[in-house]
């Protein structure tokens, strides 16, 4: 516990002698962040009797940005440090590096080196597409939290559009609950005992390009990727009597398109992709497209209420990877518009064959400078044994209240 | 985005003016006539500030009278023929420190603006029909604080009249396609330099619901007027915020590859 708690007590340290600066001034370091106190709450009692009931969590996330100029070039320093120390799971309790990277920036093209992230993708309810950084999936089992990648990325702009190219030197693996961990996958998933189709394992070299551009009211961007997945496929291992998954990590090729399209008051937004080389169909397709509306001063109000619309689609069918083979995805968003800052967002997940549903709730507001309260929910509704991997999580409807402290 | 108050309020009255009699103008066709060269004069009073930076710090208050901060900084790109650029960055409150928002404003085709989350890292674009929109839970809508191409408006001429001891025009304004929110504006802009001092801003069912008001211009480069406060009152809700712009500097050298899309990825 003492080895843990070091990490913490240094961000501390760090986050009170940070000196909160309006603007960042040439040279000076600048540091920024939060800490969290979240509290997960369950409803039933676990699949899985090891796997923990309430939970308390303490985050930590700091942001240091230093500039400086150098004979035309801008040089920026940023590292963020991430800490999380979790009561329950000893897996959940991590430190990840989001950020530690030098960016060169030029007048048409840039260059980072180190580890950093990258956001590719259109859509709201799932991010297929997006592919450079690993999920750090012990953060949330939505996926949306992501593990520093390290990365020689160069970037360049021209007439024709921006040209993004990476080189990914190490693969981080997914982070994966322990057996205490809660929401987690029924069998276990190891995901220290990873296997990897490359003999170079881990340090099989990636590499990356897209390539965007504004065109009118479209947003276009084509990605590819060379390397190893991020998503694992498993393998079932005997251990002690009791089967275990050990994820496997092939080499694949992946194509993607993302598309949002801007008519008014209407997002039109699609992502799809082609992957090669992953098992056990070897080739697939993923498809997501649909619409977010919003409607401006909702109800002769000052608040703004978006819907949104996703058709999800996988080529592989009912598979243990992708839950939302052939589903639909409904959401709202209402913006308050408050001094608070109030934003409540909610989502509802239908798969169209056996109507299993995931609800998603989250509303956060500001209070006085500094603090925000955060409240969250998930809902697993009709989960059939069959359906993978949601009928691990058939017990585990929770809600999580944070209170976080930015500085 | 040039901020309303300078944008909104740029609109003043231009030459050709004295061959009008100073009653009031019957005539529809005259009266928009005299609206657009009101605000074309000062438009073209404004025209060749090439770009503008500024920190700015908006506190919204609620009816009970509670406030809350926000602190920005934001780079305004001319651009001749075409239009405006902004790229709002937001350095407070904390939680939403490194925020972004680029604008493009244009002339004549629909305006594109992309939102960053620093969070996520994402570059997510917004549909342009949120002019009506509250900015970021303000009085002031999207529409107000984007720069503002007089093309998009048809205007009105009402009547010359004193307001703070100054000759001032007043004029309406109504929006052409575009939604701003609002059925029309009726601005009050002085004689001398065409600064806007006050706009009274009306909803669809013509009733009165917001109204403008700028204070303390000063001069930059010896040719442009910026004010450095801005108060925007809604008297249906009783809420209200208040603009202050703590410096300006004008022509810094920004340039267009300043104003696009991948600069939001390459902030820090």
């Amino acid at each position: 516990m003492a080895r843990l708690l070091v990490p913490l007590v240094l961000l501390l340290f760090v986050s009170h002698v940070s000196v909160a600066q309006e603007d960042g001034v040439e040279g000076e370091l600048h540091i920024e962040g939060y800490y969290a106190l979240e509290f997960q709450g369950f409803f039933q009692n676990p699949q899985d009797s090891r796997q923990a009931s309430n939970n308390l969590s303490l985050v930590l996330e700091a942001e240091m940005v230093s500039e400086w100029i150098y004979d035309d070039s801008r040089f920026v320093f940023n590292a963020m440090p991430f800490y999380r120390l979790d009561e329950s799971d000893n897996k959940r309790t991590h430190f990840d590096l989001r950020e530690f990277n030098v960016l060169l920036v030029n007048d048409d093209w840039d260059l980072r080196i180190g580890t950093s992230k990258v956001f590719w993708g259109a859509m709201e309810t799932v991010h297929w597409v997006d592919i450079i950084n690993q999920t750090d999936f012990v953060e949330g089992v939505e996926g949306e939290s992501k593990l520093g990648q390290p990365m020689i990325n160069y970037n360049f702009d021209t007439e024709h559009g921006w040209f993004e190219f990476y080189y990914m030197p190490y693969f981080r693996k997914r982070t994966f609950p322990g057996i205490d961990g809660r929401p987690r996958n029924i069998p276990f998933i190891d995901g220290d005992e990873a296997i990897y189709e490359s003999s170079k394992s881990e340090w099989h070299p990636d590499l990356a390009m897209r390539w965007s551009k504004s065109l009118g009211e479209a947003d276009v961007g084509i990605s590819q990727f060379y390397g190893t997945t991020r998503e694992p496929s498993y393998v079932p291992v005997i251990i002690d009597g009791e089967v275990v998954l050990h994820p496997f990590y092939e080499i694949i090729y992946q194509l993607g398109l993302d598309l949002t399209l801007a008519i008014d008051d209407l997002l039109v937004k699609c992502e799809a992709l082609h992957r090669h080389g992953q098992q056990p169909d070897n080739d697939f397709q993923m498809v997501a497209a649909g619409f977010e509306n919003t409607r401006y001063g909702w109800l002769e109000t000052d608040m703004d209420l978006s819907y949104i619309f996703e058709g999800l689609y996988d080529s592989r069918g009912s598979n243990p990877l992708n839950p939302y083979e052939h589903d639909v995805a409904l959401g709202t968003r209402l913006t308050v518009n408050d001094i608070n800052d109030v934003i409540v967002v909610t989502s509802l997940i239908i798969d169209l064959h056996d109507s299993t549903t995931v609800f998603n709730f989250e509303g956060s507001r500001r209070i006085g400078d500094h603090w925000k309260m955060v409240v969250e929910g998930r809902s697993f509704w009709n989960v059939p044994s069959s359906e993978l991997p949601l009928n691990s999580f058939r017990n585990d409807n929770y809600f999580q209240i944070g209170a976080e402290y930015h500085f | 985005m040039k901020l309303p108050c300078s944008t909104l309020l740029l609109v003043v009255l231009g030459g050709g003016l004295n061959a009008f009699p100073l009653s009031t103008i019957e005539d529809d066709d005259l009266a928009a006539r005299k609206g657009l060269e009101i605000v074309t004069e000062s438009k073209l009073r404004d025209t060749g500030y090439k770009d503008f930076v500024t920190t700015v710090t908006m506190t919204l208050k609620n009816k009970q009278g509670h406030s809350s901060t926000r602190k920005m900084t934001v780079r305004t790109l001319e651009e001749l023929d075409k239009g405006e650029k902004a790229l709002i960055l937001f350095t407070s409150p904390a939680d939403s420190r490194g925020t972004a928002l680029l604008s493009y404003s244009f002339k004549k085709e629909a305006d594109k603006q992309w939102i960053y989350l620093p969070s996520i890292k994402r570059v997510k674009r917004i549909a342009s029909g949120n002019k009506t929109g509250s900015f970021v839970g303000s009085e002031f809508s999207y529409a107000d604080i984007s720069p503002q191409q007089l093309e998009k408006y048809t205007y009105k001429f009402l009547k010359e009249e004193k307001y703070q001891n100054m000759d001032c025009f007043v004029f309406e304004r109504f929006p052409k396609e575009m939604k701003t929110g609002y059925s029309k504006q009726v601005i009050w802009m002085d004689k001398e330099h065409y600064r806007p001092w006050k706009a009274e801003c009306y909803d669809r069912k013509d009733k009165l619901l917001k109204t403008l008001t700028t204070n303390n211009y000063d001069l930059y480069k010896e040719r442009f007027w910026r004010p450095t406060m801005c108060y925007m009152e809604n008297h249906q809700t009783g809420k209200s915020t208040t603009i202050e712009f703590h410096s300006y500097k004008f022509q810094t050298g920004l340039q267009e590859k300043d104003f696009d899309r991948s600069v939001l990825k390459r902030l820090k």
